[in-house]
């Protein structure tokens, strides 16, 4: 035959079979090794398992339907920062000809004149930087709706009050309504108070976010509880 | 049902759309995959804050890269991509830090449940994983990145990548209790890539 050169594998063991699988051995070892697989069925069934663990992961991969929740606050999070994207469009990122460089240094002339206009507005103006109305339909994941039924000084306004927690007393129920959203069951509360959410009794609750200068508020059903949160909408509010 | 536009487009509708200027397009799109591109950062992150992180700067890139996209694969699989990409970068830029490892004896995921889990099972098991070796299988077998790439992008040797997906792949059987049933009756239809 001319194989005296061929080296015998060790024992085969799994660990062996998925060093042949990756690529790992040598070309005479993973001959060696091949030669035995096919002629031994339970070596033969090691390889399967390990190339059913491949499937196995490459389903997990793309089933969407088993996948887990996302944290409210990560959701909101990057929901926040993409609409921030959007003062820098995607399609403006296209290779810009030249003639459209005119109009750009043009238009960024226009912007630098507005904003000092605005900030000599805004100097002169000493209204409150917040909105007056609701800003939570930019933020939820359902548009439809979704609008928070408190404006954002009045959401802030709840983190110097005792919190009511309304149909949220119970600790053990709101511990579990924050695993519900992805939360620890010991996050401190920030704020609560109970709300009308288009017409249906909710909770407001207030949650420390990302950053000490945001905080997350969230409307929550009131039967909100490990098993359903009942999410009805969130918003990331900046204090003042 | 309200004014929302998003209802009812695919995809690819969606992300044309916000090349088009559509503001809420993209942020659609993002809800409609977050759990799955979620559970992709997770694979492959130290912690769920590093996944948190890596989630954002990928939705960023993906938002401002939309124009480039050439529809050659489906719009999922591009965000996924675009995920495990950020989440691998961001292992090889910190790749020096302290990683939490298990003891091999540790993965097993107890009794054995019914196949109709196996998604959660498989999951379980591979949360179980040092991150390294989750993020090359998350990379090579689960997104279909070659090894080079995989390399590429963690910042290591080729044969460190084939080495990691090899002793994941290997407790991964050994937690599924793979080797113990009848591999070739639990097999799927579909083979896969690269087989020996």
């Amino acid at each position: 035959m001319g194989d005296d050169s061929v080296r015998e594998p060790g024992p085969t063991t799994p660990e062996l079979l998925a060093d042949l699988q990756a690529g790992l051995l040598d070309d005479a070892t993973a001959a060696a090794l091949r030669q035995r697989i096919r002629a031994d069925p339970e070596t033969a069934a090691q390889l399967a398992a390990l190339d059913q663990v491949r499937r196995d992961l490459a389903d997990l991969g793309a089933d969407e339907s088993s996948a887990p929740a996302v944290p409210v606050g990560v959701t909101a999070r990057i929901s926040a920062a993409l609409r921030e994207q959007h003062r820098a469009p995607a399609h403006s990122a296209r290779h810009t000809p030249r003639w459209q460089l005119i109009a750009l240094v043009a238009g960024v002339g226009a912007a630098v004149v507005g904003a000092v206009v605005g900030g000599l507005m805004l100097t002169r103006d000493p209204a409150p930087a917040w909105s007056t109305g609701p800003t939570a339909e930019r933020i939820t994941a359902s548009r439809q709706a979704t609008a928070l039924p408190l404006s954002n000084p009045q959401i802030v306004g709840l983190l110097t009050q005792r919190p009511d927690y309304g149909p949220l007393a119970d600790p053990a129920q709101r511990a579990s309504c924050l695993s519900a959203l992805g939360y620890s069951a010991t996050t401190a509360v920030l704020g609560a108070r109970p709300v009308d959410m288009n017409g249906r009794p909710a909770v407001l609750i207030v949650l420390p976010a990302d950053t000490p200068r945001t905080v997350l508020a969230l409307v929550v059903e009131p039967d909100c509880n490990a098993a359903h949160s009942g999410l009805l909408a969130n918003t990331l509010v900046t204090r003042p | 049902m309200g004014s929302f536009e998003g209802v009812g487009r695919s995809d690819a509708e969606l992300l044309a759309a916000h090349v088009a200027g559509d503001r809420y397009a993209f942020e659609e799109l993002f809800h409609r995959h977050q759990r799955q591109l979620y559970r992709l950062a997770h694979f492959s992150s130290r912690s769920p804050e590093d996944a948190a992180d890596a989630l954002q700067d990928a939705m960023l890139k993906a938002h401002r890269n939309a124009p480039a996209f050439r529809h050659d694969s489906a719009v999922s699989s591009w965000l996924y991509r675009i995920v495990v990409n950020a989440c691998l970068d961001r292992l090889r830029r910190h790749q020096h830090n302290p990683t939490t490892t298990l003891e091999d004896d540790a993965c097993h995921v107890g009794d054995p449940i019914p196949r109709v889990d196996t998604a959660i099972v498989v999951e379980r098991a591979l949360m179980r994983l040092p991150v390294e070796q989750r993020a090359a299988v998350v990379a090579v077998d689960m997104q279909g990145y070659s090894v080079a790439e995989t390399a590429r992008m963690l910042g290591v040797a080729e044969g460190t990548v084939k080495s990691r997906c090899s002793r994941a792949r290997a407790k991964l059987a050994e937690a599924l209790e793979l080797f113990n049933a009848d591999a070739a009756t639990r097999s799927g239809n579909r083979d896969v890539e690269g087989g020996v």
